[in-house]
């Protein structure tokens, strides 16, 4: 791992190689992944990579360069050539210039040095018993189990030094029968020693078995239980297309022009929220402006986008929410943390409290149709299921969704109170959803 | 570079490897955006490293490592995937096998004309610029952007059967697109595609070929006819797709659904699996007798060729769909094992630190014998599609829906009305089963889609896709609504 003063150093070393006005971000990070398929480890790697981003200004124009060196020669070619795009560049309106500060954040709160430190290959060779359950059972598992660091850092010629480094750990599994079931399961967290592959497996295996010779719905509108995961690809894109500061700002998102006004259902409470353990975020963005808590929709009303400094501007607003991206974002800065205030059913009562609808375990290949409405389509994966009189009654075909998220979440039913730490993109502490009318327009089958 | 990849192969050998390879390669490229007539940013990357592979009590191992000036470090990179290959091994008995090819030692590099490295930053700025400035200047018009990629690839592979391959690529692609915001109503236009345009192997000659200049007042003034456009009717009747929108469906519904490792299982818990089992190989319909389909990685132009893939297997050209029939995958070294036991030359990597999986090469859909005019004049009802804006396909490739930027109404075989957000849907087998005509060799047209993600971790892939016009019958369009 780059430490944090080895860090310093690469970014002293850039500053005294360059006499412009200077930024440099340092990422990357370390990660040993098993690939699981047929049960047995199919792929196994370690990989060790950072990049550093040399970022120059002259005045309103900025040259970037990157490269996965950072001393003696290869750094001081990155900033020349940064430099030289600057010279040859075209003013940038929107760029505000590198964030000053005098104040070093460092922050390794999230860091567990047993999850480091752990045998990960040892730990793999206990998915030996899983693979001979899964065999025995005539059963096919598929999956990813990884660990590893990541750092981020940026410093700047403005006094900035911030430097962030968490440890990660996930384990996903899917598994398939010879009767078409198919269950799906992941857990991941900061601490490698949190992830139960045992449990997992026997979420995943019971949801494929009871997923067996699945049946058909007719399409149309349901009442539909969402797990975590698939809340998860609805909240994604409720943060990509309405959520951020730039698509408010060029009037692009949904939410545009309506700050305090009720947009999604009165039991909609929508946080971005670093600090969240579920979530364990970065302190700072890709400016080096501090990230702060963020309350977007509270009890369905627009509070407000994430915004980065150019759309503060734009926008009217004092100051950044600390959400940048590396410049240049193309879609402008985004909440990566959100989390969604619970309610107080657990998922099983939410099913029991159901006389007829669908539980889905996940979502795959969701995409925009109309980002104006926000309306996306995607299809269900892993474990999709009827309920009748309270009680998941069968297996169904994988269903296609067409929705409007506005009109998806003012028809939000009951929340659950436990809420799933999930990772796609970003990380977010969700909870299960059951939702009225929710519109299934075709069908694998 | 040559023999500190040789070390590492020996070394690896030494250690007990049944079969070792090591992949050296270095990246450098270059993109550029602008938006609004301003520059959004120049990017400028280089990175370089080692992968080294190896195959040791039947498993694998993988350890990249980008300190490439370091004996030492290379040893170490080889002991860990050593080490990683036996831990495998030892949660599991499936010990794979690597399908037999020739021990070649060769050099190639991509044709091109024009590096776009050496064309001033200024030209290819006021290029963009000058672009969006035009559509700018359409009343009506809220947002416009355009972008140019380059991507320069020198790769040099060993192994331990003795190959030594060194190639060295080019990519040249951009596009610009315009935006319409109207009550609420977002409208977008793009040529020649959405996200980021079209990508071919060749030089700056490309980017001028595309005279993306010329194109701009058209995209300007459809994406303000679109907000006055009828909506997309929901009803079935037939469809005719433009060729950047053929590209998505090719890619989605044929190029994935035959990658070998999917169907064997490999991929099930992320990118998922197929409906083209073993079993269905030479018995399965998979359209109708004017569809064939085949994966060519030595295709001039295109963004997924190269002499021999990321295995040192030579790049080829194998049928995937033969007169409507599927006939065959594509494969890797080891997944080919559990089918006939030769590789296609699919298993490609992205850079040094990510291993090897079978990819698409390019995948094409072989020219018919009809124009496009004839495919509209032939059509009492439909529509036609162009221009990608969405897609969505689920986990076997099977049902699957795709959105365009724009379609036109058919009636009585001519083209009558605009229509917006227009969406279609299917199931790939009744879909290709539907298809009634593809436009001629005259029409085939070059395309890439530089941002193919599969694999864990994730990896993105430079495919391409060779594609006229097609028709297709009775077809379900405007789902969403």
């Amino acid at each position: 791992m780059i430490g944090v003063d080895k860090a310093r150093s690469i970014f002293q070393e850039a500053k005294s190689q360059c006499g412009s006005d200077l930024q440099v971000m340092l990422s990357g990070g370390k990660k040993q992944l098993a690939r699981i398929g047929k049960n047995h480890v199919y792929q196994n790697l370690m990989k060790k990579d950072y990049t550093l981003k040399v970022q120059v200004a002259d005045g309103q124009k900025v040259g970037n360069a990157s490269c996965n060196r950072f001393f003696g020669k290869e750094l001081l070619e990155s900033i020349q050539k940064a430099e030289l795009i600057a010279s040859h560049q075209k003013e940038d309106p929107d760029f505000c210039g590198f964030h000053g500060s005098d104040q070093e954040c460092i922050d390794d709160k999230f860091y567990c040095e047993k999850t480091i430190a752990a045998d990960f290959q040892e730990k793999l060779k206990g998915m030996g018993q899983i693979f001979e359950d899964a065999s025995a059972r005539n059963v096919e598992v598929a999956g990813a189990f990884s660990h590893g660091d990541s750092i981020a850092c940026i410093g700047n010629s403005h006094g900035l030094f911030q430097y962030h480094v968490c440890t990660d750990a996930n384990f996903t599994l899917s598994i398939m029968t010879p009767q078409g079931g198919s269950g799906w399961a992941e857990s991941h967290s900061h601490e490698l020693s949190k992830i139960r592959a045992e449990e997992l497996y026997e979420r995943a295996l019971q949801k494929a078995l009871a997923s067996e010779k699945p049946g058909l719905l007719p399409e149309g509108e349901y009442t539909v239980i969402l797990e975590p995961p698939a809340v998860e690809s609805l909240v994604m894109f409720l943060g990509y297309l309405g959520l951020g500061g730039l698509p408010c700002a060029e009037g692009r998102s949904y939410f545009s022009g309506k700050v305090g006004q009720q947009v999604l259902g009165e039991n909609i409470t929508l946080i971005d929220d670093y600090l969240s353990p579920e979530s364990f975020g970065c302190p700072f963005d890709f400016e080096g402006s501090a990230r702060s808590r963020q309350t977007l929709i509270e009890n369905g009303k627009f509070m407000g986008p994430v915004l980065d400094r150019s759309t503060a501007k734009k926008l009217g607003f004092e100051a950044s929410t600390g959400h940048a991206l590396p410049y240049p974002s193309r879609p402008g800065p985004l909440p990566l943390n959100l989390g969604m205030q619970g309610g107080d059913q657990s998922l099983d009562e939410m099913v029991k409290n159901t006389k007829r609808g669908i539980l889905v375990t996940r979502f795959f290949y969701d995409n925009v149709i109309d980002p104006g409405k926000m309306t996306i389509t995607g299809m269900t994966r892993d474990g999709t299921f009827l309920i009748e009189d309270g009680e998941i009654s069968t297996g169904l075909k994988n269903l296609r969704y067409n929705e409007s998220l506005p009109r998806v979440f003012q028809n939000v039913a009951a929340i659950s109170k436990d809420k799933w730490s999930l990772r796609g993109f970003g990380r977010t502490s969700l909870p299960a959803l059951k939702i009225e009318g929710f519109k299934f327009t075709g069908q694998s089958s | 570079m040559k023999r500190l990849l040789k070390n590492a192969i020996e070394y690896a050998q030494s250690l007990g490897a049944q079969y070792a390879d090591a992949r050296w390669t270095c990246l450098k490229s270059e993109s550029i955006s602008v938006k609004n007539s301003s520059v959004q940013g120049v990017d400028s990357h280089l990175d370089w490293g080692i992968g080294v592979r190896v195959l040791h009590s039947g498993s694998w191992g993988f350890a990249a490592n980008p300190d490439v000036e370091s004996e030492e470090r290379m040893r170490t990179a080889v002991e860990r995937a050593v080490n990683l290959a036996k831990a495998s091994a030892r949660a599991g008995d499936t010990p794979l096998n690597l399908a037999q090819k020739p021990v070649v030692e060769d050099k190639w590099a991509s044709p091109f004309e024009e590096d776009p490295f050496e064309v001033p930053l200024e030209e290819k700025l006021d290029l963009l610029i000058s672009c969006t400035e035009i559509m700018d200047g359409v009343e009506g018009v809220a947002l416009t952007t355009g972008s140019l990629d380059f991507h320069k690839e020198q790769r040099i592979f060993m192994d331990s059967e003795g190959s030594c391959v060194e190639q060295e690529v080019l990519h040249s692609g951009g596009g610009i697109s315009a935006m319409c915001l109207l009550g609420g109503e977002v409208q977008v236009r793009s040529y020649p595609s959405n996200f980021r345009g079209n990508h071919r192997m060749a030089g700056y000659e490309f980017i001028r070929e595309m005279d993306l200049k010329r194109e701009a007042p058209r995209l300007g003034s459809e994406v303000v006819q679109l907000h006055t456009a009828m909506s997309c009717p929901e009803e079935r009747m037939d469809l005719i797709l433009g060729k950047s929108q053929l590209v998505l469906q090719v890619h989605e519904s044929c190029g994935h659904a035959v990658e070998l490792d999917r169907v064997l299982g490999y991929e099930a818990n992320f990118a998922g699996t197929s409906f083209l089992t073993l079993d269905k190989r030479n018995a399965f319909q998979y359209g109708s007798k004017k569809v064939n389909l085949f994966q060519d990685g030595t295709s001039p132009q295109f963004i997924g060729s190269s002499k021999y893939d990321d295995e040192g297997v030579p790049c080829s050209r194998t049928d995937i769909v033969k007169d409507g029939v599927f006939v065959g995958y594509l494969k890797s070294r080891d997944s080919a094992e559990f089918e006939n036991g030769v590789s296609n030359g699919a298993a490609r990597a992205q850079g040094w630190n990510h291993i090897p999986i079978v990819r698409m090469t390019n995948v094409h859909l072989a020219p018919g014998e009809e124009s496009l005019e004839e495919l509209i004049s032939s059509t009492r009802r439909g529509m036609y599609l162009t221009d990608n804006s969405s897609w969505s396909i689920d986990d076997k490739r099977w049902n699957f829906q795709f959105g365009t930027e724009i379609g036109w109404l058919i009636e009585n075989g001519k083209i009558t009305k605009m229509v917006k957000h227009p969406t279609y849907t299917g199931i790939t087998p009744e879909f290709w089963g539907g298809c009634e005509g593809i436009a001629s060799e005259k029409e085939w047209e070059v395309w890439g889609t530089p941002h193919c993600g599969k694999g864990q971790p994730m990896q993105v892939a430079r495919v391409g896709h060779g594609v006229s016009y097609a028709k297709f019958s009775n077809v379900r369009v405007g789902v969403s609504r």
